[in-house]
């Protein structure tokens, strides 16, 4: 039985979906009518959930096999914030791969590779024991598809979560697993590029521009940071895996989420209202934050889903504290010490 | 039906392109809604025209406007694009990005709308496809429930119910992320 409140919230509803606007169809036409001419056949679309599959399943992997080994010892490369060339996005690209503590030891050492007359150029890069990580930047509206990363023998540190802001900016972040059996000094890599995306809208279509782009550097693995056992638990029906590296007076938050696709779907909408906070003996919450970069995937048709965010606190440092993660009236609570 | 005037040939005749012109956006409004990723929407919407501007030489104006025989190759288009899908059956190249968050400029208004139907969005995508189908063509193709009811060989009492119970389930859906 439908009420007439209800016919009228439904019809509410309806006019909300007829007055979404798609302005990402604004290209559809042309690309329509150049298939029936026959004049240009691209490809229908790229496959990037394809991608996205693997990278969420690989960094799933990769986050689970993570090991405790601070070591004292730090390398510094060259100090990226010093550097003018890639100073105006030097602090987001940092943010966004979650490398505030460890900004110091990111290299910056420049490659561009041109294919197709597009370049593509790696701005700095990291290695940690838990993480390998490459800045890039190209084209604004390009993302890199299917990077692939491998050091001089050729093994590959797991495929890559990638966060940056390349629709607007053309920088990008790609966290890769550790390094294999990394080198005491410079460990020379090997980033291959063979295709690259436009992306635009979060519902819009996108394109891929294949070509080659070999980009060569080396980087030394930075032995300085260190990394808490993860925190598990439940937020209402979510599962949560929560992995905190931490330098300094940064810490690097990365969450691994499980759940009903509709839950999933809600957090991402509200991911900013998971909030991580770290609360001192006292009881006095010390550094909070919510959720930032990243996103949830789910198979299509499926009831579950999978979820990767990141986010970063800025702490009193090294110590013991109690670990809170909280959404709605769920919280999972454990201590973790920062070294 | 939305969609802008189409552009015809001296004649009066619509040509393909004109045909493509004029109804890609509402194409993709239907496909958007319809499919489970913005890129599977994207490739149903250009079969779609492309499958129109191949077979417009035997569009038969005399058995009805040129929308309802576009809505029925829709249908058709996208009833095989799900038979294909099944015969792959590629579980990951089903996947889709729900959402991509990135770290956004705060307090952009456009942004934050286009995140509120992005929201919609990825609640209507959760549905059936029976459901999702009957919400493209009512808001995505802007269909009245009697042009829905021509096409799907329906009758418009069932189409308006069956709507009606299309847009509940997605307002639990929204309801139940509240």
């Amino acid at each position: 039985v439908t009420t007439r409140d209800d016919a009228a919230d439904l019809d509410r509803l309806g006019a909300r979906l007829s007055a979404m606007r798609f302005p990402e169809s604004a290209g559809l036409a042309t690309r329509a009518i150049d298939r029936y001419r026959g004049r240009a056949r691209p490809p229908l679309r790229p496959r990037p959930a394809l991608v996205m599959v693997g990278l969420a399943a690989a960094l799933l992997a990769s986050v689970a096999t993570f090991v405790v080994s601070p070591s004292a010892r730090v390398t510094v490369v060259t100090a990226l914030a010093d550097t003018p060339a890639v100073g105006p996005f030097a602090s987001r690209l940092i943010s966004l791969a979650g490398l505030q503590g460890a900004a110091g030891r990111v290299t910056t050492e420049r490659v561009s590779a041109t294919s197709h007359g597009h370049t593509v150029t790696l701005v700095g890069a990291y290695a940690d024991n838990t993480r390998t990580v490459v800045l890039l930047h190209s084209e604004p509206g390009l993302l890199p598809e299917l990077p692939d990363l491998t050091d001089a023998a050729g093994r590959h540190p797991g495929v890559p979560m990638a966060s940056g802001s390349g629709n607007s900016q053309g920088d990008l972040a790609l966290s890769f697993g550790p390094l294999v059996n990394p080198g005491a000094g410079a460990n020379h890599l090997v980033l291959r590029i063979h295709e690259l995306r436009t992306i635009g809208p979060p519902t819009g279509p996108s394109r891929v521009i294949s070509g080659d782009w070999t980009l060569r550097f080396s980087v030394t693995v930075d032995r300085g940071t260190a990394v808490t056992p993860s925190v598990t638990g439940s937020l209402g029906k979510v599962d949560v895996r929560l992995t905190m590296s931490a330098a300094g007076h940064r810490a690097h938050c990365l969450v691994l989420l499980s759940g009903p696709t509709g839950d999933l779907a809600d957090l991402s909408y509200r991911a900013g209202d998971v909030r991580v906070r770290l609360v001192g003996s006292d009881g006095r919450v010390v550094a909070e934050n919510g959720l930032g970069a990243g996103g949830v995937y789910t198979k299509q048709g499926s009831e579950r889903a999978e979820g990767i965010y990141v986010s970063d606190l800025t702490t009193p440092g090294p110590g013991t504290y109690h670990l809170v993660i909280a959404w709605r009236d769920s919280t999972i609570e454990q201590t973790v010490t920062l070294r | 039906m939305q969609g802008a005037e189409p552009d015809v040939e001296p004649g009066g005749v619509l040509t393909p392109e004109g045909l493509a012109e004029a109804y890609a956006p509402v194409v993709y409004r239907f496909s958007v809604m319809l499919c489970r990723s913005p890129d599977e929407a994207d490739d149903l919407a250009q079969d779609v025209l492309v499958r129109a501007m191949g077979r417009l030489d035997r569009f038969d104006p005399a058995r009805g406007p040129v929308e309802a025989w576009l809505w029925q190759i829709a249908l058709s288009v996208a009833r095989d694009a799900r038979r294909a899908a099944r015969r792959t059956g590629g579980l990951v190249e089903r996947l889709l990005a729900m959402t991509l968050r990135t770290t956004a400029p705060p307090a952009e208004l456009v942004a934050l709308d286009h995140l509120r139907d992005a929201g919609v969005m990825a609640a209507l995508r959760t549905l059936s496809r029976r459901h999702r189908t009957l919400i493209a063509l009512r808001f995505g193709a802007q269909l009245s429930f009697l042009e829905i009811a021509a096409i799907t060989g329906k009758n418009e009492q069932a189409v308006k119910q069956a709507t009606y119970r299309a847009l509940a389930a997605l307002r639990a859906r929204l309801e139940d992320v509240q």
